[in-house]
Protein backbone atom coordinates (compact mmCIF):
# COMPACT_ATOMS: atom_id res chain seq x y z
CA UNK A 1 0.00 0.00 0.00
CA UNK A 2 1.65 3.16 -0.87
CA UNK A 3 1.63 6.08 1.60
CA UNK A 4 -0.23 9.07 0.15
CA UNK A 5 0.50 11.91 2.80
CA UNK A 6 -2.40 15.10 1.74
CA UNK A 7 -3.91 17.25 4.35
CA UNK A 8 -8.19 17.26 4.11
CA UNK A 9 -9.46 19.90 2.41
CA UNK A 10 -12.28 20.54 4.56
CA UNK A 11 -12.31 19.63 8.61
CA UNK A 12 -15.63 17.94 9.05
CA UNK A 13 -15.37 18.13 12.92
CA UNK A 14 -16.63 21.35 13.53
CA UNK A 15 -19.36 23.80 12.07
CA UNK A 16 -18.75 26.50 10.26
CA UNK A 17 -21.96 28.30 11.57
CA UNK A 18 -20.92 31.71 13.65
CA UNK A 19 -20.78 31.37 16.98
CA UNK A 20 -22.59 34.69 17.36
CA UNK A 21 -24.87 33.61 15.24
CA UNK A 22 -25.59 30.56 17.62
CA UNK A 23 -25.60 32.99 21.11
CA UNK A 24 -28.32 35.33 19.41
CA UNK A 25 -30.36 32.42 18.74
CA UNK A 26 -29.85 30.25 22.16
CA UNK A 27 -30.70 33.93 24.20
CA UNK A 28 -33.68 35.36 22.19
CA UNK A 29 -34.91 31.48 22.69
CA UNK A 30 -33.89 31.99 26.24
CA UNK A 31 -35.34 35.27 26.84
CA UNK A 32 -38.76 34.09 24.88
CA UNK A 33 -39.82 30.70 27.26
CA UNK A 34 -38.43 33.20 30.65
CA UNK A 35 -40.86 35.73 29.50
CA UNK A 36 -43.82 33.12 28.81
CA UNK A 37 -43.32 31.16 32.29
CA UNK A 38 -43.32 34.64 34.04
CA UNK A 39 -46.36 35.72 32.42
CA UNK A 40 -48.35 32.27 32.93
CA UNK A 41 -46.76 32.31 36.65
CA UNK A 42 -47.44 35.91 37.10
CA UNK A 43 -51.53 35.24 35.88
CA UNK A 44 -51.17 31.85 38.50
CA UNK A 45 -50.26 33.89 41.14
CA UNK A 46 -53.30 36.46 40.17
CA UNK A 47 -55.48 33.62 40.32
CA UNK A 48 -54.09 32.01 43.59
CA UNK A 49 -53.97 34.88 45.65
CA UNK A 50 -58.19 35.32 46.44
CA UNK A 51 -58.09 31.90 48.28
CA UNK A 52 -54.94 32.87 50.26
CA UNK A 53 -56.44 33.77 53.97
CA UNK A 54 -55.94 36.72 55.90
CA UNK A 55 -54.01 34.72 58.91
CA UNK A 56 -51.32 33.29 56.06
CA UNK A 57 -51.49 37.34 54.21
CA UNK A 58 -49.91 38.40 57.91
CA UNK A 59 -47.30 35.48 58.33
CA UNK A 60 -46.03 36.28 54.85
CA UNK A 61 -45.76 40.02 55.84
CA UNK A 62 -43.76 38.93 58.28
CA UNK A 63 -41.11 37.68 56.09
CA UNK A 64 -40.26 41.04 54.33
CA UNK A 65 -37.80 43.06 56.71
CA UNK A 66 -38.58 46.93 56.19
CA UNK A 67 -37.10 49.88 58.63
CA UNK A 68 -39.69 50.27 61.69
CA UNK A 69 -40.58 53.92 62.08
CA UNK A 70 -39.22 55.85 65.02
CA UNK A 71 -41.09 56.67 67.46
CA UNK A 72 -43.61 59.17 66.07
CA UNK A 73 -42.52 62.84 66.31
CA UNK A 74 -46.61 63.82 65.82
CA UNK A 75 -48.34 62.23 68.42
CA UNK A 76 -51.55 63.82 67.63
CA UNK A 77 -51.55 64.44 64.19
CA UNK A 78 -51.02 60.62 63.94
CA UNK A 79 -53.77 59.91 66.63
CA UNK A 80 -56.45 62.03 63.74
CA UNK A 81 -55.06 59.45 60.95
CA UNK A 82 -55.41 57.03 62.82
CA UNK A 83 -58.81 58.01 63.27
CA UNK A 84 -59.90 58.48 60.11
CA UNK A 85 -58.49 55.09 59.21
CA UNK A 86 -60.31 53.04 61.89
CA UNK A 87 -63.51 54.88 60.89
CA UNK A 88 -63.06 53.66 56.83
CA UNK A 89 -61.97 50.32 58.34
CA UNK A 90 -65.19 49.83 60.40
CA UNK A 91 -68.01 51.24 58.25
CA UNK A 92 -66.18 51.38 54.84
CA UNK A 93 -63.43 49.05 54.06
CA UNK A 94 -63.75 45.61 55.23
CA UNK A 95 -60.07 44.42 56.03
CA UNK A 96 -59.32 41.00 58.13
CA UNK A 97 -56.90 42.89 60.01
CA UNK A 98 -56.33 45.92 61.78
CA UNK A 99 -54.13 48.85 60.29
CA UNK A 100 -51.46 50.95 61.88
CA UNK A 101 -50.78 54.75 60.27
CA UNK A 102 -46.92 56.20 60.81
CA UNK A 103 -46.19 59.32 59.91
CA UNK A 104 -42.68 59.90 58.87
CA UNK A 105 -40.64 63.03 59.11
CA UNK A 106 -39.32 63.50 55.65
CA UNK A 107 -40.12 66.44 53.06
CA UNK A 108 -41.24 63.06 49.89
CA UNK A 109 -44.99 63.72 49.11
CA UNK A 110 -45.77 59.98 49.38
CA UNK A 111 -47.36 57.23 51.30
CA UNK A 112 -46.61 54.05 51.66
CA UNK A 113 -48.38 50.92 52.66
CA UNK A 114 -46.41 48.41 53.59
CA UNK A 115 -47.30 44.78 53.58
CA UNK A 116 -49.21 43.46 57.12
CA UNK A 117 -51.31 47.01 57.47
CA UNK A 118 -48.97 49.86 58.50
CA UNK A 119 -49.34 52.49 56.19
CA UNK A 120 -46.65 55.27 56.09
CA UNK A 121 -47.31 59.35 55.55
CA UNK A 122 -44.47 61.04 54.63
CA UNK A 123 -44.89 64.94 56.12
CA UNK A 124 -44.00 66.17 52.56
CA UNK A 125 -47.99 64.66 52.06
CA UNK A 126 -49.34 65.91 55.05
CA UNK A 127 -47.81 69.63 53.74
CA UNK A 128 -49.96 69.59 50.83
CA UNK A 129 -53.43 68.54 52.59
CA UNK A 130 -55.98 71.52 52.62
CA UNK A 131 -58.70 69.78 53.51
CA UNK A 132 -59.55 66.39 55.56
CA UNK A 133 -61.57 64.70 52.33
CA UNK A 134 -58.17 64.80 50.30
CA UNK A 135 -56.38 63.11 53.18
CA UNK A 136 -59.38 60.25 53.80
CA UNK A 137 -59.48 59.78 50.33
CA UNK A 138 -55.38 58.85 50.55
CA UNK A 139 -55.67 56.75 53.07
CA UNK A 140 -58.43 55.24 51.51
CA UNK A 141 -56.33 54.31 48.61
CA UNK A 142 -53.78 52.97 50.76
CA UNK A 143 -56.59 50.66 52.47
CA UNK A 144 -57.22 50.09 49.12
CA UNK A 145 -54.08 48.36 48.36
CA UNK A 146 -54.48 46.17 51.43
CA UNK A 147 -58.08 45.13 49.98
CA UNK A 148 -56.93 44.43 46.57
CA UNK A 149 -54.28 42.13 48.46
CA UNK A 150 -51.72 44.25 46.12
CA UNK A 151 -48.84 43.02 48.24
CA UNK A 152 -49.32 39.26 47.79
CA UNK A 153 -49.54 40.20 44.15
CA UNK A 154 -46.37 41.82 44.44
CA UNK A 155 -44.65 39.02 46.77
CA UNK A 156 -46.12 36.26 44.50
CA UNK A 157 -44.12 37.83 41.35
CA UNK A 158 -41.14 38.22 43.29
CA UNK A 159 -41.09 34.55 43.89
CA UNK A 160 -41.68 33.97 40.87
CA UNK A 161 -38.58 35.67 39.09
CA UNK A 162 -36.80 34.53 42.55
CA UNK A 163 -37.45 30.72 41.45
CA UNK A 164 -37.02 31.76 37.65
CA UNK A 165 -33.56 32.94 38.34
CA UNK A 166 -32.75 29.78 40.31
CA UNK A 167 -33.69 27.59 37.93
CA UNK A 168 -31.95 29.16 34.84
CA UNK A 169 -29.32 30.78 36.65
CA UNK A 170 -28.61 28.46 39.46
CA UNK A 171 -28.44 29.28 42.83
CA UNK A 172 -24.96 30.85 43.47
CA UNK A 173 -25.90 33.14 40.75
CA UNK A 174 -26.00 36.22 43.41
CA UNK A 175 -29.36 37.19 41.25
CA UNK A 176 -31.66 35.55 43.87
CA UNK A 177 -30.33 38.26 46.40
CA UNK A 178 -30.41 41.46 44.01
CA UNK A 179 -34.22 40.35 43.84
CA UNK A 180 -34.58 40.23 47.83
CA UNK A 181 -32.72 43.65 48.21
CA UNK A 182 -34.58 45.17 45.64
CA UNK A 183 -36.64 48.29 46.50
CA UNK A 184 -39.28 46.77 44.64
CA UNK A 185 -39.57 44.02 46.56
CA UNK A 186 -39.40 45.76 50.43
CA UNK A 187 -41.65 48.61 49.14
CA UNK A 188 -43.87 47.07 46.52
CA UNK A 189 -43.95 48.63 43.83
CA UNK A 190 -47.52 48.23 42.54
CA UNK A 191 -48.45 48.08 38.53
CA UNK A 192 -50.34 51.46 37.65
CA UNK A 193 -53.30 49.69 37.04
CA UNK A 194 -53.38 48.21 40.86
CA UNK A 195 -52.83 52.53 41.23
CA UNK A 196 -56.03 53.29 39.78
CA UNK A 197 -58.44 50.12 41.59
CA UNK A 198 -56.97 51.62 45.32
CA UNK A 199 -58.16 54.68 43.79
CA UNK A 200 -61.33 53.31 43.46
CA UNK A 201 -61.15 51.71 46.88
CA UNK A 202 -60.51 55.35 48.34
CA UNK A 203 -63.30 56.94 46.42
CA UNK A 204 -66.15 54.45 47.55
CA UNK A 205 -64.64 54.86 51.06
CA UNK A 206 -65.01 58.88 51.13
CA UNK A 207 -68.40 58.86 49.87
CA UNK A 208 -69.27 55.84 52.60
CA UNK A 209 -67.38 58.60 55.46
CA UNK A 210 -68.76 61.97 54.21
CA UNK A 211 -71.75 60.72 51.66
CA UNK A 212 -70.35 62.83 48.65
CA UNK A 213 -66.87 62.55 46.72
CA UNK A 214 -66.13 66.15 46.79
CA UNK A 215 -62.52 66.58 46.92
CA UNK A 216 -61.04 63.48 46.73
CA UNK A 217 -59.15 64.37 43.16
CA UNK A 218 -57.85 67.86 44.81
CA UNK A 219 -54.29 66.03 45.47
CA UNK A 220 -53.99 65.21 41.97
CA UNK A 221 -55.34 68.57 40.80
CA UNK A 222 -52.33 69.62 42.62
CA UNK A 223 -49.98 67.29 41.37
CA UNK A 224 -50.90 68.16 37.56
CA UNK A 225 -50.17 71.86 38.23
CA UNK A 226 -46.66 70.79 39.89
CA UNK A 227 -45.90 67.80 37.26
CA UNK A 228 -44.52 70.21 35.24
CA UNK A 229 -41.88 71.57 38.16
CA UNK A 230 -40.88 67.88 38.74
CA UNK A 231 -38.94 68.74 41.63
CA UNK A 232 -40.62 67.03 45.04
CA UNK A 233 -43.03 65.49 42.95
CA UNK A 234 -41.45 63.17 41.42
CA UNK A 235 -40.50 60.74 44.02
CA UNK A 236 -44.35 59.99 43.72
CA UNK A 237 -45.21 60.06 39.95
CA UNK A 238 -42.34 57.76 39.55
CA UNK A 239 -44.57 54.72 41.03
CA UNK A 240 -47.66 56.20 39.47
CA UNK A 241 -49.80 56.85 37.06
CA UNK A 242 -50.17 60.37 35.94
CA UNK A 243 -52.08 62.50 37.52
CA UNK A 244 -54.58 63.73 34.63
CA UNK A 245 -55.24 59.96 33.86
CA UNK A 246 -56.54 59.60 37.24
CA UNK A 247 -58.53 62.59 37.61
CA UNK A 248 -60.39 61.09 34.88
CA UNK A 249 -60.69 57.90 36.11
CA UNK A 250 -62.18 59.19 39.36
CA UNK A 251 -64.31 61.97 37.30
CA UNK A 252 -65.93 59.08 35.67
CA UNK A 253 -66.38 56.75 38.45
CA UNK A 254 -67.82 59.08 40.46
CA UNK A 255 -70.53 60.20 37.32
CA UNK A 256 -71.49 55.99 36.79
CA UNK A 257 -71.44 55.58 40.52
CA UNK A 258 -73.62 58.23 40.93
CA UNK A 259 -71.97 59.76 43.52
CA UNK A 260 -72.92 63.64 44.74
CA UNK A 261 -70.88 66.40 45.51
CA UNK A 262 -71.01 68.43 48.96
CA UNK A 263 -69.36 70.47 51.75
CA UNK A 264 -65.41 70.24 52.01
CA UNK A 265 -64.51 69.22 55.43
CA UNK A 266 -61.34 70.86 57.05
CA UNK A 267 -58.31 69.54 59.02
CA UNK A 268 -58.80 69.22 62.26
CA UNK A 269 -54.94 70.33 62.43
CA UNK A 270 -52.77 72.78 61.05
CA UNK A 271 -49.19 71.93 59.71
CA UNK A 272 -46.87 73.62 61.21
CA UNK A 273 -43.33 74.12 59.02
CA UNK A 274 -40.86 72.68 60.54
CA UNK B 1 -28.79 49.70 39.90
CA UNK B 2 -27.34 46.66 41.45
CA UNK B 3 -28.84 44.24 39.07
CA UNK B 4 -27.27 47.04 36.24
CA UNK B 5 -23.84 46.66 37.20
CA UNK B 6 -24.10 42.73 37.73
CA UNK B 7 -25.93 42.66 34.08
CA UNK B 8 -22.98 45.47 33.18
CA UNK B 9 -20.22 43.28 34.39
CA UNK B 10 -21.56 40.16 32.95
CA UNK B 11 -21.65 41.19 29.45
CA UNK B 12 -18.37 42.87 29.59
CA UNK B 13 -17.30 39.22 30.79
CA UNK B 14 -18.78 38.19 27.94
CA UNK B 15 -17.21 40.46 25.39
CA UNK B 16 -13.93 39.87 26.52
CA UNK B 17 -14.41 36.10 26.61
CA UNK B 18 -15.90 36.58 22.95
CA UNK B 19 -12.92 38.89 21.55
CA UNK B 20 -9.74 37.29 22.92
CA UNK B 21 -10.96 33.40 21.95
CA UNK B 22 -12.11 33.95 18.84
CA UNK B 23 -8.45 35.97 18.27
CA UNK B 24 -6.87 33.08 20.04
CA UNK B 25 -8.47 30.45 18.03
CA UNK B 26 -7.86 32.05 14.99
CA UNK B 27 -3.91 32.47 15.54
CA UNK B 28 -3.95 28.84 16.90
CA UNK B 29 -6.02 27.27 13.97
CA UNK B 30 -3.45 29.19 11.47
CA UNK B 31 -0.29 27.87 13.76
CA UNK B 32 -2.20 24.02 13.46
CA UNK B 33 -2.38 24.39 9.75
CA UNK B 34 1.30 25.68 8.66
CA UNK B 35 2.48 23.10 11.09
CA UNK B 36 0.58 20.09 9.87
CA UNK B 37 1.66 21.12 6.20
CA UNK B 38 5.02 20.97 7.78
CA UNK B 39 5.34 17.69 8.70
CA UNK B 40 2.81 15.81 7.12
CA UNK B 41 5.39 13.52 5.25
CA UNK B 42 5.93 11.29 8.34
CA UNK B 43 3.21 8.75 7.97
CA UNK B 44 1.07 8.13 10.49
CA UNK B 45 -1.20 5.39 11.45
CA UNK B 46 -2.89 3.75 13.31
CA UNK B 47 -2.00 0.26 12.51
CA UNK B 48 0.01 -2.29 14.93
CA UNK B 49 2.51 -2.84 12.45
CA UNK B 50 4.39 -0.72 10.46
CA UNK B 51 3.76 0.10 6.16
CA UNK B 52 6.24 -2.02 4.68
CA UNK B 53 9.23 -0.24 3.61
CA UNK B 54 12.89 -0.77 2.64
CA UNK B 55 15.33 -1.37 5.54
CA UNK B 56 15.66 -2.56 9.04
CA UNK B 57 14.21 -0.80 11.96
CA UNK B 58 16.66 0.89 14.30
CA UNK B 59 15.06 2.33 16.81
CA UNK B 60 11.35 2.30 18.33
CA UNK B 61 10.04 4.29 20.75
CA UNK B 62 7.03 5.72 22.65
CA UNK B 63 6.08 9.05 21.78
CA UNK B 64 3.58 11.25 23.58
CA UNK B 65 1.92 14.30 23.15
CA UNK B 66 -0.72 15.89 25.03
CA UNK B 67 -1.77 19.15 25.61
CA UNK B 68 -4.96 21.22 27.87
CA UNK B 69 -7.26 23.69 26.52
CA UNK B 70 -9.63 26.27 28.12
CA UNK B 71 -12.64 27.46 26.89
CA UNK B 72 -13.43 30.78 27.44
CA UNK B 73 -16.19 32.73 28.99
CA UNK B 74 -18.42 33.53 25.57
CA UNK B 75 -18.66 29.93 24.81
CA UNK B 76 -19.11 28.56 28.38
CA UNK B 77 -22.13 30.73 28.37
CA UNK B 78 -23.29 29.28 24.74
CA UNK B 79 -22.55 26.02 26.05
CA UNK B 80 -25.04 26.06 29.19
CA UNK B 81 -27.54 27.55 27.10
CA UNK B 82 -26.56 24.73 24.72
CA UNK B 83 -27.21 22.66 27.55
CA UNK B 84 -30.59 23.55 28.04
CA UNK B 85 -32.42 23.20 24.69
CA UNK B 86 -30.22 20.27 23.88
CA UNK B 87 -28.40 19.33 20.07
CA UNK B 88 -25.15 19.99 19.15
CA UNK B 89 -22.88 22.07 21.32
CA UNK B 90 -21.16 23.84 18.56
CA UNK B 91 -19.08 25.87 21.00
CA UNK B 92 -17.26 23.18 22.03
CA UNK B 93 -16.28 21.35 18.43
CA UNK B 94 -13.67 23.87 18.08
CA UNK B 95 -12.22 23.47 20.75
CA UNK B 96 -11.63 19.66 21.18
CA UNK B 97 -10.83 19.37 17.85
CA UNK B 98 -7.66 22.22 18.34
CA UNK B 99 -7.00 20.02 20.98
CA UNK B 100 -7.00 17.10 19.13
CA UNK B 101 -4.58 18.58 16.43
CA UNK B 102 -2.41 20.19 18.49
CA UNK B 103 -1.43 16.78 20.82
CA UNK B 104 -0.86 14.95 17.27
CA UNK B 105 1.18 17.59 16.08
CA UNK B 106 3.17 17.87 19.39
CA UNK B 107 3.71 14.08 19.42
CA UNK B 108 4.88 14.52 16.01
CA UNK B 109 6.92 17.27 17.04
CA UNK B 110 9.46 15.42 19.62
CA UNK B 111 10.10 12.89 16.95
CA UNK B 112 11.51 14.42 13.58
CA UNK B 113 13.95 12.05 12.82
CA UNK B 114 11.05 9.01 12.85
CA UNK B 115 10.76 7.63 9.88
CA UNK B 116 6.72 6.51 10.80
CA UNK B 117 4.68 6.41 13.52
CA UNK B 118 2.27 3.54 13.83
CA UNK B 119 -0.22 2.84 16.84
CA UNK B 120 -1.56 6.54 17.30
CA UNK B 121 -4.11 6.49 20.45
CA UNK B 122 -5.61 9.24 21.42
CA UNK B 123 -7.36 9.92 24.76
CA UNK B 124 -9.41 12.88 26.10
CA UNK B 125 -10.41 13.78 29.78
CA UNK B 126 -11.96 17.03 31.05
CA UNK B 127 -10.26 18.46 33.50
CA UNK B 128 -12.90 19.83 36.41
CA UNK B 129 -16.30 18.98 35.08
CA UNK B 130 -18.25 20.82 38.02
CA UNK B 131 -19.44 23.57 36.75
CA UNK B 132 -19.07 25.60 39.53
CA UNK B 133 -17.86 29.27 40.52
CA UNK B 134 -13.55 29.76 40.33
CA UNK B 135 -12.69 26.60 38.45
CA UNK B 136 -11.67 25.89 35.19
CA UNK B 137 -13.67 24.42 32.44
CA UNK B 138 -10.98 22.80 30.33
CA UNK B 139 -10.15 19.60 28.12
CA UNK B 140 -6.86 17.48 28.19
CA UNK B 141 -6.29 15.36 24.76
CA UNK B 142 -3.60 12.82 25.10
CA UNK B 143 -2.22 11.55 21.80
CA UNK B 144 0.75 8.63 22.31
CA UNK B 145 2.18 6.33 19.46
CA UNK B 146 5.39 4.26 18.61
CA UNK B 147 7.69 6.55 16.45
CA UNK B 148 9.43 3.97 14.31
CA UNK B 149 13.33 4.83 12.65
CA UNK B 150 14.11 2.87 9.38
CA UNK B 151 18.19 2.47 7.93
CA UNK B 152 18.70 1.47 4.90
Amino acid sequence: MEFDSRLPQDNVNVSHEAPFKEFVVLVTGMLALALGVYFILGFMVDFAIQYIPAKQELALSKMIKWEQPKADKYVEETRYLQDIVDDLQERCVSLPFPVQVHIIDTPDVNAVALPGGTILVYAGLLRQMKTENELAFVLGHELGHFKNRDHLRGMGRALVLLTMSVLFLGSDSGMGEVILNSVEFVEVKFSQNQELNADKVGLHANQCRYGHVTGSGDFFKKMVQEEEKGDIFENFLASHPSSVTRIHAIDSLALESGYEQGDLTDLKFKWEES
Amino acid sequence: MELLIQLGIFLFLLSVGYLFGTNIEKRHYRSIREREESIREIPTTMFKRPLKQPGTIVKSELVMGSVVISVDYFKRFVAGLRNFFGGNVRAYETLVDRARREAVLRLKESCPTATQIVNLRIETSSISKSDKKGTVGSVEVLAYATAVTYRK
